[in-house]
């Protein structure tokens, strides 16, 4: 989002995204989004990755949304995609959380998702991308997300 | 305890801006006190779309008439179907004032709704028109008005209903649903519902030039109706934050194509006053009678009025500096009384509630804002260059509201910008890399970096009034 600064309105944009971070308690990075600090890539041949949740995610008491931030879209065409977000349990048991989309559908972003007390110190999280739209075979899809992070307040 | 946004702040504006709502909107129209209150009464009902419904079908048939009767104005109008559409964006271009992504996002779509609602009810005569909304939890399906190639209604769409898409089930909403929080609810129906249905609809309607489709007002009017359910039927608050409240949401047209705008905090009251919902359920939440009375009216419209009780109470305030005029072209850097060692107990446990906040005010607008200030922790040597990706890094914030060159701004008040920046996680940084020792001085840069890798004019001068660090917990709700 950020990166896509240019003139007036994405000025006020920028404004108040920092300023809502700001209030949220979140810092918020002032300057391009390398693609290097993507860990994911998803494309139409590899639509879903699992993330491990670790000792460093501090999730002992839960939290209460997944966040998930798309830094970078190739979608030339635009084909609708939806993002599912799901916690799998040690045990390998799924349970969706919720899931988002970008609009328009090349725009990256940062969402969220409630974690509905579901989400434990254990396990794991599963994105999905869906291309919800048929997709001609000469087109790619390019997605990259950074790592997931887990919100508690 | 001292709070930081003090009430009486948010009582003034609020007061300024029902003030405002009450004398431009209905109180210059009706023209007294009387027949505002019998307009408040009997304002539009925007009522959920549906068939078998004769009061459905009237809005229908105006609303197509409002929207062949935009067609047909000049293109110069800025009433006009295209002009109106405009304002959110385009095909090709993308977005234009429109805000996503942004704590904004309710309340710049509520007042875009309102002012073309008020459009539509001038052009056709029909000053008791509401925009009907599309619930897409309860009817999937697009409305078959919407569907007719015949009619202006009509535009071509990938699908012609929702159906099959969780985004919009009760299973993703009512989570949603239950969050209290006005900034993660709003952020959260963005993404999720929001984002689906434009996109998952497709084509013009998953552009940035949506609004040239009429099927876009009726989604936004449901996303809108998402919001008032939460914040007047469910009883949540929205923020009372000052800055919130006094954003400035402007390049609306109003009724006679003349410019207009709002803040943030008087689109809070908008559903209490200009307009109201036919309830329907969203998810589990099932729909709401009719306010029976005025006194159960006036209860909900106070606690409206008066906002969220969500606010940051300052446990510690540490001045950096006072007054002073600072040049964009070079950073800024002060050192404090304070060493790591005295905020030990925040920097060295990742999970505290307390957080630590550079409060930045300046005393007034700089004359340009062509430019964001990137706030650094204890890096004395920072300027433009230094990346973001730098530990000392903390946040930026940037300006809004310098009216352009040659223009008075036309706000309905001038705010003193202050930012707020979370450096938290960057003392925490530094702390675990061994930069920020017990005995280590902290200190503070801000550093101006312009947007286009150039400043517009080097000599502007920042009017610096205050800078502090305040130590705080996250969020303090009560009641």
């Amino acid at each position: 989002m950020i990166s896509k600064l240019r003139g007036k309105p994405t000025i006020l944009r920028f404004c108040c995204c920092v300023t809502f971070l700001a209030v949220m308690g979140v810092s918020c990075s002032g300057g391009n989004i390398a693609e290097s600090d993507a860990l994911y890539h998803l494309d139409q041949n590899k639509t879903s990755i699992v993330q491990r949740i670790e000792s460093k995610d501090r999730l002992d008491e839960g939290c209460k949304f997944v966040q998930v931030e798309v830094v970078k879209v190739v979608n030339p065409k635009r084909y609708a995609l939806t993002f599912k977000v799901r916690y799998r349990s040690s045990e390998g048991n799924e349970t969706p959380l919720g899931s988002f989309s970008l609009y328009p559908a090349d725009n990256p972003g940062k969402f969220i998702v409630p974690a509905q007390g579901k989400v434990r110190n254990q396990g794991a999280i599963v994105l999905s991308m869906v291309i919800e739209d048929k997709m001609d075979p000469k087109d790619t899809i390019e997605v990259a997300v950074k790592r997931i992070t887990f919100l508690k307040e | 305890m001292e709070n930081l946004f003090p009430d009486t702040l948010n009582r003034r504006v609020f007061i300024k801006g029902l003030g405002f709502v009450s004398a431009s909107l209905l109180f210059g129209i009706m023209g007294g006190c009387e027949e505002l209150a019998e307009a408040i009464k009997n304002r539009p009902v925007r009522r959920r779309l549906r068939t078998g419904s004769p009061e459905v079908d009237a809005d229908i048939d105006t609303y197509r008439q409002a929207v062949t009767l935009m067609k047909g104005l000049a293109v110069a109008d800025q009433r006009s179907w295209n002009n109106q559409a405009a304002i959110h964006g385009t095909v090709a271009g993308g977005f234009n004032f429109c805000q996503h992504g942004t704590p904004h996002f309710f309340d710049w779509h509520r007042a875009y709704l309102f002012y073309f609602e008020k459009i539509c009810q001038k052009l056709t005569g029909n000053s008791k028109f509401g925009l009907p909304y599309w619930n897409w939890n309860q009817n999937p399906d697009i409305h078959p008005a919407f569907l007719d190639q015949a009619s202006v209604l009509f535009l071509a769409r990938t699908r012609t209903s929702m159906s099959g898409n969780s985004a919009i089930s009760t299973a993703e909403l009512d989570p949603i649903f239950l969050d209290p929080n006005f900034f993660t609810f709003a952020q959260q129906i963005e993404g999720t519902p929001h984002n689906n249905v434009h996109t998952f609809i497709g084509q013009t309607m998953g552009t940035g030039g949506s609004a040239s489709d009429p099927l876009f007002w009726v989604h936004h009017c449901m996303v809108d109706y998402c919001w008032a359910k939460w914040n007047i039927d469910l009883n949540n608050d929205n923020t009372n934050d000052s800055t919130w409240i006094g954003t400035d949401n402007t390049h609306f047209v109003d009724a006679d194509g003349n410019p207009a705008s709002t803040t943030a905090g008087i689109t809070t009251l908008m559903p209490l006053l200009s307009y109201q919902y036919e309830s329907s359920a969203i998810g589990s939440s099932p729909a709401v009678a009719v306010l029976k009375n005025k006194r159960e009216f006036q209860k909900i419209e106070k606690r409206i009025r008066e906002g969220a009780p969500i606010r940051f109470d300052i446990k510690q305030r540490i001045s950096v500096s006072e007054k002073a005029a600072v040049s964009i072209a070079r950073p800024f850097s002060k050192e404090l009384r304070l060493s790591g060692g005295e905020l030990g107990s925040i920097i060295n446990n990742d999970a505290t509630a307390d957080r630590v906040f550079a409060s930045i005010e300046y005393a007034e607008l700089p004359p340009e804002s062509d430019f964001a200030v990137r706030v650094f922790v204890n890096l004395p040597s920072a300027n433009s260059s230094t990346p973001t990706d730098d530990p000392h890094y903390a946040g930026s914030f940037a300006f809004f509201g310098t009216p352009l060159p040659g223009t008075q701004s036309t706000s309905a008040h001038q705010h003193q910008p202050a930012f707020l920046v979370n450096i938290t996680n960057t003392l925490q940084k530094l702390r675990r890399n061994q930069e920020l020792k017990d005995a280590t001085q902290i200190s503070v840069q801000l550093v101006p970096v312009p947007f286009g890798g150039k400043f517009e004019k080097e000599d502007t001068q920042l009017q610096l009034d205050r800078i502090d660090l305040i130590v705080t917990p996250v969020i303090v709700k009560e009641r």
